[in-house]
């Protein structure tokens, strides 16, 4: 079963007082996939807020004939990234902009964001997009930050690196010539 | 008393040299090759070439954070060390600890330094370039600061024994103000420098565009296997493609036999034997137990880097020499330089969309200097040049921030890779000024008790005066190609860290080569003047900067500088 969707029903069934290290277990019980690693625990994220992030970051890059952010554990490079990376500022207004995520959708749909369809959460996500591109203030906005670490995430793991785009490890020689069609892909 | 002269003994060799990077490694070799018992004494940790190269070959989802350091592990130990764009987790081994070895900033200047064996030859440049006459007569020419000692005759076969040893490829051009190395093969140039070189020779016929002339093999050398482009270099080489002092130079110094290497060892100070009028050896500091340790040696050669090596002998001051040892001429500290750099310009080449390139190449395109070469050259609003270093390459998923949307359309737009896009930077000479100097702070220490540097270095009026230049006349060239969105850009922001002196890590000076003893630290074979057993051939020795990259000539120097020095003792 996905993980996603296990996490809802046990949610749904214990009236959603599931506790924080229970979630975890349950994360962890479900050998990987769903949202990284198996053992993955965050350190500044919030089990709920992991789950947003991971929701997220497939909105930026998806599943389509490769697997997208959430399968490359976007979201735990974000959490290392939020943990040991950027500073307080920066990292309030991410955690700032994943409530209000949740906060935009409970107003427009009674649900949170991770509830919502898809349809309903490339809306949301779209106005903070809008947002961020006219946003004229000091740091970099919500969507911005949220952006640059998915990209980053996932082309420089494995899966972004190598299946979706083409890593080329110790080639040998070098070619400053080649045909792109002999290639069909952009190096990672 | 029995102990201490069993310990003495057993510390006397017939040769010390200080630093393990690249000017150590070859005074190690060429000392020990000649007969020597030389011992080699490096500040930092041992490395063992290849085993020690712990993040070689690894993919970027191996890596933490990708790479990054964290931040409170950057600000707290590589304050210094992060400014430069080297220093990422891969590499951040071979970089000191800003905090056990703090230095004086009276002006912005970095200093980037490495604390192991080896030194800065795992993560230097690789770029090599000879010198010409238009460097060694430079300041002659200008009047300015001393002349040289030597000119390119004098070093010209000491290049050619470097060069066939540590192996460099490049294309030949026949230019007299670059002079061409023993090459092996260049590398290839991609498809878009092609056009470049091409419509840069058609309107400008003064500038070459060449492919970079580096201490990377394309062809083995001595045990060395041909590079295999995996990209990073400074990651290290267990193949030993580019020359390094574990590559190369160290293990023929340990195939003599005659090699003592010593990791941990500090050096304080030269021991100056006032009787001799000789240097008797160094003190040193064992950076695990703190210990103080005297080593002695008829010859002393100080290779510890270009500002490590004046530290040491300002903190050898004693009745004798009270502003520092060999400095009767008061000029030592001095006239430090370094490369500016960071201005250039950038385009976007159009048309080339069907080409790609394959292999990760540590190199780029070189443009040799072509101003204030000749009369025709010659600039009205600043002396000597530049030259530049830069390469085109497609983007990739990086571009992805700057472009609008998310979601599975962008995630296609992206699985292609994006324009090729043109970079180039200058890199130009700097000239000598007395008052860029440095000098030990009364107060502060490192660790080991040893007192700190402060340095005192800026951008003159020559510098500040050619970064017009250098950004305009790549934008140019950039045109006359045909490429699109060019853009000039300079770093440079007076005042704060941005373009300031250190960055192009080719510091140089503060204890210069010279004709007269009243106003230079060393002779025409980098021996000090007032001390005829000691040398320096790190990049103290520099009397000028050149706009070149300075490491091959530090190499040429040093093994000169041995010859000259195992004859004396012969004689």
């Amino acid at each position: 079963m996905d993980r996603r969707e296990a996490l809802k029903r046990v949610g749904a069934v214990m009236g959603g007082t599931l506790s924080l290290p229970l979630i975890s277990g349950v994360l962890a019980g479900c050998g990987g996939g769903a949202t990284g690693t198996a053992a993955f625990v965050p350190k500044t994220l919030s089990a709920d807020q992991n789950e947003l992030v991971a929701t997220l970051s497939e909105l930026i890059i998806p599943t389509t004939d490769t697997p997208g952010a959430r399968a490359a554990g976007v979201n735990e490079f974000i959490d290392l990234m939020l943990t040991d990376w950027y500073g307080p500022e920066d990292r309030s207004r991410f955690l700032d902009g994943l409530a209000a995520a949740d906060e935009r959708a409970r107003t427009a749909h009674n649900t949170a964001f991770v509830e919502v369809t898809t349809e309903q959460q490339i809306a949301l996500l779209t106005a903070f997009e809008q947002e961020a591109l006219a946003s004229q203030g000091a740091g970099k906005p919500f969507f911005t930050l949220l952006k640059e670490m998915t990209l980053t995430g996932y082309y420089t793991s494995e899966i972004g690196a190598s299946q979706e785009l083409k890593y080329v490890h110790s080639a040998g020689y070098y070619n400053g010539d080649v045909p792109y069609t002999e290639v069909g892909r952009a190096y990672s | 008393m029995k102990n201490v002269n069993i310990a003495q003994e057993t510390n006397v060799y017939d040769a010390i040299v200080v630093g393990s990077g690249i000017s150590g490694g070859w005074a190690a070799k060429e000392l020990t090759e000649k007969g020597l018992k030389t011992i080699v004494l490096e500040r930092g940790r041992p490395v063992e070439h290849g085993v020690d190269y712990i993040t070689e070959h690894k993919a970027p989802w191996e890596l933490a954070m990708r790479g990054r350091v964290p931040t409170a592990v950057a600000e707290q130990d590589y304050a210094i060390q992060r400014r430069t764009g080297q220093f990422d987790s891969t590499a951040k081994h071979w970089f000191i600890n800003d905090r056990e070895n703090p230095y004086i900033e009276e002006e912005p200047f970095t200093w980037i330094r490495g604390n192991h064996v080896g030194g800065r030859s795992l993560i230097w440049g690789r770029q090599c370039y000879r010198w010409s006459d238009l460097d060694f007569e430079a300041n002659l020419r200008d009047g300015i600061a001393v002349d040289w000692p030597i000119r390119y005759s004098d070093i010209a076969p000491w290049y050619d024994y470097v060069e066939r040893f540590a192996g460099i490829s490049g294309e030949s051009l026949g230019l007299p103000h670059l002079p061409d190395s023993l090459f092996q093969p260049g590398m290839d140039l991609n498809v878009v420098e092609k056009h470049l070189r091409e419509r840069v020779r058609a309107a400008f016929p003064e500038r070459y565009v060449t492919i970079g002339r580096v201490a990377i093999l394309t062809q083995a050398l001595n045990g060395r296997a041909a590079c295999h482009y995996c990209g990073p270099c400074i990651r290290g080489c267990s193949t030993g493609s580019y020359f390094s002092s574990q590559a190369s130079t160290l293990p023929a110094a340990v195939a003599t036999g005659n090699l003592t290497l010593r990791p941990y060892s500090v050096v304080h100070s030269v021991i100056f034997d006032p009787q001799t009028g000789r240097a008797a050896g160094v003190r040193v500091i064992d950076a695990e137990t703190r210990e103080a340790i005297e080593y002695r040696a008829k010859v002393v050669f100080l290779c510890a880097s270009t500002l490590a090596s004046t530290q040491i002998l300002l903190n050898s001051a004693d009745t004798r020499f009270p502003n520092g040892l060999a400095n009767s001429s008061g000029v030592l500290g001095q006239n430090l330089m370094d490369h500016h750099f960071q201005v250039g310009a950038s385009a976007i080449a159009e048309g080339f969309e069907d080409s790609y390139h394959y292999g990760n190449r540590p190199n780029g395109f070189y443009i040799p200097r072509f101003r204030n070469i000749d009369a025709a050259t010659r600039r009205q609003d600043y002396v000597r040049g530049f030259g530049y270093q830069g390469s085109a390459g497609r983007l990739s998923w990086g571009r992805g921030a700057q472009r609008p949307g998310f979601g599975a359309e962008l995630k296609q737009a992206l699985r292609d890779p994006g324009p090729w896009r043109v970079s180039m930077t200058a890199f130009g000479e700097c000239l000598p000024r007395t008052e860029n100097a440095v000098t030990l702070d009364p107060t502060t220490t490192d660790i080991y008790g040893i007192p700190a540097l402060r340095i005192r270095c800026t951008w003159g009026d020559n510098e500040k005066a050619m970064r017009g230049d250098m950004g305009a006349s790549a934008a140019e060239m950039l045109d006359a190609a045909g490429f699109t969105q060019v853009s000039v850009y300079d770093y440079y922001v007076e005042g704060t860290t941005n373009a300031a002196p250190g960055l192009g890590i080719h510091e140089m000076g503060t204890a210069r080569m010279g004709r007269d003893p009243r106003t230079s630290v060393l002779n025409a074979f980098n021996q000090a003047h007032d001390v005829p057993n000691l040398y320096i051939t790190d990049g103290s020795c520099m009397t000028s900067a050149g706009c070149q990259n300075p490491s091959i000539t530090y190499m040429a120097l040093t093994a000169r500088a041995v010859d000259h020095a195992v004859k004396e003792l012969q004689a």
